[in-house]
């Protein structure tokens, strides 16, 4: 079974490239945009499973790349965000993320999810 | 009502006094900078920002009770109410009474003093409690933007590390795993700390 295709949308340098090494390690096939348009012109073409967005993008937010995403957003996505009042989580839940991850979250429950994305996929086929 | 005397009046509330009216029991409405003003020759201050300053704001720390305590013992009929608009959003509205024996010269300073000391409190107390939001928004901010991303990418290159360090010496494999486990304890403390 292929590995997972994740896109990871962040904008911070060092953790857009701790975060993909760290899931290149883990034989993830991960692509990553540093803001939204890039995000858009990029993820109807990547076929990707798993979309992991930070909210806070320079040019936009994570609430609205899905939703202009359309029809084109990956069956599994996962937001990131530095605030996680309970209006946040709500507001991700209602755009479609399955998760909002408060940031700082340890790797693991990062993985916790992949994990559970896999299970799900693997079900799914 | 008087007229608003320029000069001093702008001048108090580049200090921060706000345009407060003061209504007399005998129905006259003054505001409380020109009641300031009328304790002072306008020609005898070169530098009004400098006697304020030196001056002013020294005698109305140093006001002293006693003396306004008196002339309001004799109180008769002169009563000044006070009320705040809101300052910085913040709603400061109160009311406060003063007595002070009309016809008496010190009268107008009694007053003047007496309305000082709490009008300097709510104004402190309303710029501290403005302060002090500033200064939560911007720890907060600063832990959002700055310190939560740079743990969060340190979680996870150590754990790319840890995994490197396990595969070319497995006997460093728990102190790798040590840290790793420190710096989980650092994701979550944070965690718990940016929730207030």
């Amino acid at each position: 079974m292929r590995s997972l295709r994740l896109f990871l949308v962040e904008n911070h340098a060092d953790t857009i490239k701790y975060m993909q090494l760290f899931l290149e390690q883990l034989n993830y096939d991960i692509r990553v945009a540093p803001d939204m348009a890039t995000a858009l012109r990029d993820i109807p073409n990547s076929r990707c499973d798993v979309l992991i967005s930070d909210i806070g993008l320079p040019d936009g937010d994570g609430w609205q790349l899905l939703e202009k995403l359309g029809s084109n957003r990956p069956p599994i996505a996962i937001a990131m965000s530095g605030y996680g009042t309970g209006n946040d989580q709500q507001k991700s839940h209602a755009v479609g993320y399955s998760h909002h991850l408060i940031k700082p979250f340890t790797p693991e429950v990062l993985l916790a999810i992949l994990r559970d994305a896999e299970k799900l996929r693997g079900d799914q086929t | 009502m008087t007229t608003r005397t320029p000069g001093y009046c702008d001048l108090l509330q580049e200090f921060g006094f706000p345009a407060v009216k003061i209504k007399t029991t005998d129905g006259e409405v003054i505001e409380y900078n020109n009641l300031f003003s009328r304790l002072v020759d306008p020609e005898a201050v070169r530098e009004p920002r400098r006697w304020f300053t030196d001056c002013v704001r020294p005698e109305i720390a140093a006001a002293d009770r006693d003396r306004w305590e008196i002339a309001f013992s004799k109180r008769t009929s002169v009563q000044a109410q006070v009320s705040f608009g809101p300052i910085n959003g913040q709603e400061l509205d109160f009311e406060m009474r003063c007595f002070a024996e009309p016809g008496n010269g010190d009268a107008i300073i009694c007053i003047f003093i007496a309305l000082t000391g709490p009008i300097l409190e709510r104004l402190f107390d309303a710029h501290t409690a403005k302060g002090c939001d500033l200064e939560r928004k911007r720890i907060r901010d600063e832990l959002h933007k700055g310190i939560s991303q740079q743990i969060l990418g340190a979680a996870f290159a150590w754990k790319i590390l840890a995994h490197k360090i396990e595969t070319l010496n497995g006997s460093l494999g728990k102190e790798a795993s040590d840290l790793a486990a420190l710096l989980n304890d650092a994701v979550r403390d944070l965690q718990n700390l940016m929730r207030f």
